[in-house]
């Protein structure tokens, strides 16, 4: 469950304040897939970086399962999102110097998790990178990246995805291909799935489309196709 | 694309490796341009000093004068100034007699330095003859204090009736050894020959100066080769024998060492810094590429990025770095000759920048070659890691860049043969240092794999950034891994040296030292000296001429070897070993027990030995006063200290000198201004007593090696500081991808204290390897120094090569990790975005 409530949030910028989130409010609830268009620069991967804990709004609550997140210190935010969140970036944000098995181990490694290695191995597999788990970032094509950033965002199993743009760097079949595999493993695992895209198309797939325009986020209820196949 | 230049420039000056780069930069060459110009002022006004002292470049020594071919030879290779030097007795118109220094000067004296007259006048018309035919005098203040002389007097010596016309404040050469053979009196060539002292038989000097730009040691070879049979012994001004000189030689050793340490730790710097910057523009690079701009004009444009960045910060580091070098010349410039003029400055600081921008290209052009050599895409995919040959035209640009670096290293310091010696010591150190690299690696690779480890994320981690490709382990420890090792080596070298320059004048010396006491009075002498008021302790032991006249079983005066040959004339001062009165240190073999009784022993000072090449164990046997002592070599022994500059050249085991002894040498400790009084009680009643006061000559000595201690110490402390700050750059050089790392980790869960754990425990690794690796090769480097080059004992400073290994390396990996610290403070999203 995610519950943002009266959320500001403002950069300044060359002494120049701007303000990119107003007042939010909304909640996700479990299971639920909510997708957040907007235009470039509307501040939509600012909001899914505030609800990872990544980012601080200036005011306002945000509540994951029941967890304030402002009342939380930097650890226990850490600790927050290796339980319980996935993260997918748009930049895919590997760790160049790990190998796609070691990239995808990390959160098992970092929870104390002893098989991870075998694990990392699965998950791997179950994204179609069976045979390049001992490649490095740089030795793998954007869309090959994206998978491992999935695998490693689903690997420990968390009851919430966050995913930046997962194909905003990547060509349309790439992209739709990462996307059925996202929707896939959310269906597989039964997690909560909150997406920020410019794709209608992509948009459709949830049961919720949330448009952020000037700061304030506006609910378009646009059913999906597989709303009431979740 | 020169507007883009300067545009990427404006819009990278917010980004931090922009101006990590330009600190690197400015530290390394403030580094370089502070310790390269006060070297340059201190080494200048050292050389000065000895030049001085020793009165010319190069000096032969002889017992009769040069023929006119020699003379001839001479003058055609330099300026040539003739000096005779005879001991003999002085008259004072009391009655009164004491032992000078009889000197007698050519137009050409001093080469170098002044003569200083009271009162004022040219040594010429002070020595000349008088229209009334009275031969002049000048000179020496002890002279004047011994016997109550003053100008105008008249004195006698040998023959001669002279006239006392100047006293000397100040003689450049005044040999330190002239007070025990007597003060100086200088008279002219003509007057000395009027004296009637020299006679066939007598132990006249003849010294012969010469001031030349020549290499001395050139100079010596040329002059070997031109007269192969000439008996002269030749000395240049960096074997001037004395404690002193020694002393100065060591420092301008050190001082070198300093200089060469700071450059290749200055260099360094900027090398890590090149890299990091060009590191960051690696996908900007392929962006230009990616739009159509070629290779020749990316490379336009970042080469001239990097001259204009290296020009700024190598100057504002030059000038930083001019202002310090100025500021410590200044704080010396009352104790040392320094010519502390900024036109001085000028040359080290023009060099340290060319330095700076020569060695930022050289570590450039590479990294550029290869980048622009991959395919862009590659680069824009976040292939960091350019690999294969960088293209032959980068490879000739790097090359040219590499000489001009070395040419530069010869040009900004100053002995070529030891700078070679260095760049082969680096090499060497660098390969070994890359074999601990391999080691590290796989240590740590087979430690990561350990079972204990699972569940320890953050021991894995650690080590995981020892061994994981890309990690920055390599340049980590080559960079900090020599500077720390080269730091280990300066500071033990120093360390001794400071020792060496503070222990060479003791804090307690003797006030009097006295010469000729005749055998007769010693016991009356004795008891008078330790009834004077403030009297503290007296020390006497025998002085006893004699020559060597042949080595297990050569003689020396029929001897092959011209050095042998001169040495069969010379007198040597011969002792007992009595109480260390004169302080000395073993070198090689040992001395005799206490209460020796069995066949006579012998000890040799170092300097003879050594002329001579002898080696402990040999058969010696001395000629005294017509008759041979034989004796066996068992310790070769030099002096220590500064202390009463009796230097005796040979000490025998009790008893066997006692048939010659005839007269004594003595030192007194004495109150603080007790030693006048006292002379002049001792002066009247043992007159042929010679008496002197250390306190000026030791004095002297004590300021010019305080000077130069203080010199060290203060080129060492700025070297030190920038060292550390140099390497605390490097780190953080290397650590920023290790940002980007921690935020990713950080996204996916791991607790920022514990990323911070692990960046600790991996400091802490690092710093063990280092500090254990500086501190024995660095030992090993500054033992090799010691020993073989500035040739001083090395006992008692080994842990201070620890304390600075560790210290060292714990603070640069500290100010690397609190960098780290306060970059990960900043907002994750932030981060990750600039990672991005």
């Amino acid at each position: 469950m995610i519950e943002l409530n009266n959320i500001t949030m403002s950069y300044s910028m060359a002494g120049t304040v701007i303000t990119v989130l107003r007042d939010l409010d909304f909640s996700v609830g479990p299971r639920e897939r909510v997708a957040i268009v907007g235009p470039s620069g509307s501040g939509k991967s600012t909001l899914l970086l505030l609800m990872t804990g990544l980012e601080q709004a200036q005011s306002g609550s945000v509540r994951i399962n029941g967890n304030a997140l402002e009342s939380m210190d930097r650890d226990q935010r850490a600790d927050l999102r290796r339980k319980e969140i996935g993260i997918v970036f748009q930049s895919f944000h590997l760790i160049p110097s790990l190998t796609a098995c070691e990239n995808v181990a990390l959160p098992l490694d970092i929870a104390g998790v002893g098989d991870s290695s075998v694990r990392a191995g699965e998950m791997l597999n179950r994204v179609g990178l069976s045979e390049r788990q001992t490649h490095y970032p740089a030795q793998l094509s954007g869309g090959e990246q994206q998978r491992v950033a999935i695998a490693r965002a689903l690997v420990h199993r968390p009851g919430i995805i966050f995913a930046d743009e997962p194909t905003g760097n990547l060509d349309e079949a790439t992209g739709q291909s990462i996307m059925e595999l996202l929707f896939d493993l959310k269906n597989e695992s039964g997690a909560t799935l909150l997406l920020v895209t410019h794709d209608p198309a992509v948009a459709m797939r949830c049961d919720r489309t949330l448009r952020l325009h000037e700061g304030r986020l506006h609910d378009t209820a646009v059913p999906s196709s597989e709303a009431s196949n979740p | 694309m020169f507007r883009y230049l300067l545009r990427d420039l404006r819009g990278s000056s917010a980004a931090r490796s922009l101006w990590v780069f330009c600190a690197c930069l400015f530290l390394g060459i403030a580094l370089i341009a502070a310790c390269g110009g006060l070297l340059q002022q201190i080494r200048g006004g050292l050389e000065g000093q000895q030049r001085n002292l020793f009165g010319g470049d190069l000096e032969l020594r002889d017992r009769t004068p040069i023929n006119d071919r020699q003379r001839v030879w001479l003058n055609s290779r330099g300026t040539v100034s003739g000096l005779i030097e005879l001991r003999t007795m002085l008259a004072a118109p009391s009655g009164e007699f004491a032992v000078v220094e009889l000197q007698s000067v050519d137009q050409n004296y001093p080469l170098y330095g002044q003569v200083a007259l009271t009162p004022s006048q040219s040594l010429t018309a002070a020595v000349g003859q008088s229209s009334d035919g009275v031969w002049g005098a000048a000179f020496d203040p002890l002279l004047a204090e011994q016997l109550g002389l003053a100008v105008g007097q008249r004195v006698r010596v040998g023959a001669l009736e002279l006239e006392l016309r100047a006293l000397i404040e100040e003689q450049p050469d005044r040999s330190l050894r002239a007070d025990w053979r007597g003060p100086p009196l200088i008279i002219h060539r003509r007057a000395l020959e009027a004296t009637g002292l020299m006679q066939p038989g007598s132990l006249i000097d003849y010294r012969y100066r010469v001031r030349t730009d020549e290499d001395p040691d050139r100079w010596r070879r040329d002059l070997g080769e031109a007269f192969p049979d000439a008996k002269w012994e030749v000395q240049t001004v960096s074997e001037r024998g004395e404690v002193l000189g020694d002393r100065l030689n060591q420092v301008a050793s050190v001082l070198l060492l300093i200089g060469f340490s700071t450059l290749l730790i200055g260099g360094m710097g900027v090398a890590n810094s090149v890299g990091a910057y060009l590191q960051s523009k690696l996908r900007t690079l392929a962006t230009l590429q990616s739009l159509g701009a070629r290779s020749a004009q990316v490379a336009g444009v970042y080469v001239g990025q990097i001259v204009v960045l290296a020009a700024m910060a190598s100057a504002a580091g030059a000038i930083c770095g001019a202002v310090v070098a100025w500021s410590g010349a200044q704080a010396l410039a009352d104790r040392l000759p320094i010519s502390a003029g900024p036109g001085s400055l000028l040359f080290p600081t023009l060099m340290a920048i060319v330095f700076g921008i020569v060695n930022a290209l050289v570590f450039a052009l590479p990294i550029l070659g290869r980048t622009l050599d991959m395919p862009p895409l590659r680069l824009l995919r976040g292939d960091s890691q350019p690999v294969g040959k960088t293209p032959r035209l980068f490879r000739i640009a790097t090359a040219v860049m590499v000489a001009l670096a070395l040419g530069l290293l010869f040009a900004i310091v100053p002995e070529p043969l030891i700078g070679l010696a260095f760049i082969g010591c680096i090499a060497a150190l660098f390969l070994f240092l890359d074999g601990i690299v391999v080691l590290v690696r796989t240590a740590a690779r087979k430690l990561g794999r350990l079972r204990w480890l699972d569940g320890r994320f953050v021991w894995r981690a650690a080590l995981a950034n020892l061994y994981r490709p890309g990690t920055a382990l390599r340049p980590m420890l080559l960079s900090l891994g020599m500077a720390l090792t080269l730091l280990v080596a300066a500071s033990l070298v120093i360390a001794a040296t400071l020792r060496a320059l503070n222990e060479t004048v003791p804090e307690r010396t003797p006030a009097l030292v006295f010469y000729d006491i005749p055998a007769a009075a010693v016991d009356d002498f004795t008891r008078r000296v330790q009834g004077l008021e403030g009297f503290q302790d007296l020390v006497i032991a025998p002085l006893v001429l004699g020559r060597l006249s042949s080595v297990n079983g050569e003689v020396l005066a029929s001897s092959g070897d011209a050095a042998r040959a001169l040495e069969a004339n010379d007198e040597h001062k011969l002792s007992h070993r009595f109480n260390g009165i004169d302080n000395t240190r073993v070198e090689r073999g040992a001395w005799w027990p206490d209460g020796y009784q069995g066949p006579p022993l012998v000890a040799m000072e170092d300097r003879e030995a050594d002329q001579l090449g002898l080696v402990v164990g040999d058969r010696l046997r001395f000629t005294i006063l017509g008759q041979t002592v034989d004796a066996e070599l068992v310790a070769i022994y030099g002096q220590a200290r500064f202390e009463t500059r009796f230097w005796l050249e040979g000490v025998f085991s009790d008893g066997a000198l006692t048939p010659f002894i005839t007269r004594y040498i003595g030192s007194a400790f004495m109150r603080e201004g007790a030693e006048i009084p006292a002379m002049r009680t001792l002066g009247e009643a043992f007159p042929s007593v010679v008496t002197l006061r250390t306190a000026k000559v030791l004095d002297a000595a004590r300021s010019i090696l305080t000077a130069a201690s203080l010199a060290v110490a203060l080129i060492a402390a700025i070297s030190l500081a920038a060292s550390v700050l140099v390497m605390a750059s490097v780190v953080a050089v290397n650590r920023q991808r290790q940002v980007y790392e921690a935020s990713v980790l950080h996204a996916v869960g791991t607790r920022m204290s514990d990323v911070l754990r692990s960046v600790l425990y991996e400091y802490a690794l690092l710093a063990g390897v280092l500090s254990v690796f500086a501190t024995l090769v660095g030992s090993l480097i500054a033992w090799g120094i010691l020993v073989y080059w500035i040739e001083l004992p090395t006992d008692g400073v080994w842990v201070i090569g620890l304390v600075v290994a560790t210290a060292a390396s714990t603070s640069c990996l500290l100010a690397g990790a609190w960098w780290l610290v306060r970059t990960l403070a900043a907002s994750p999203a932030d981060l990750l975005r600039r990672g991005a």
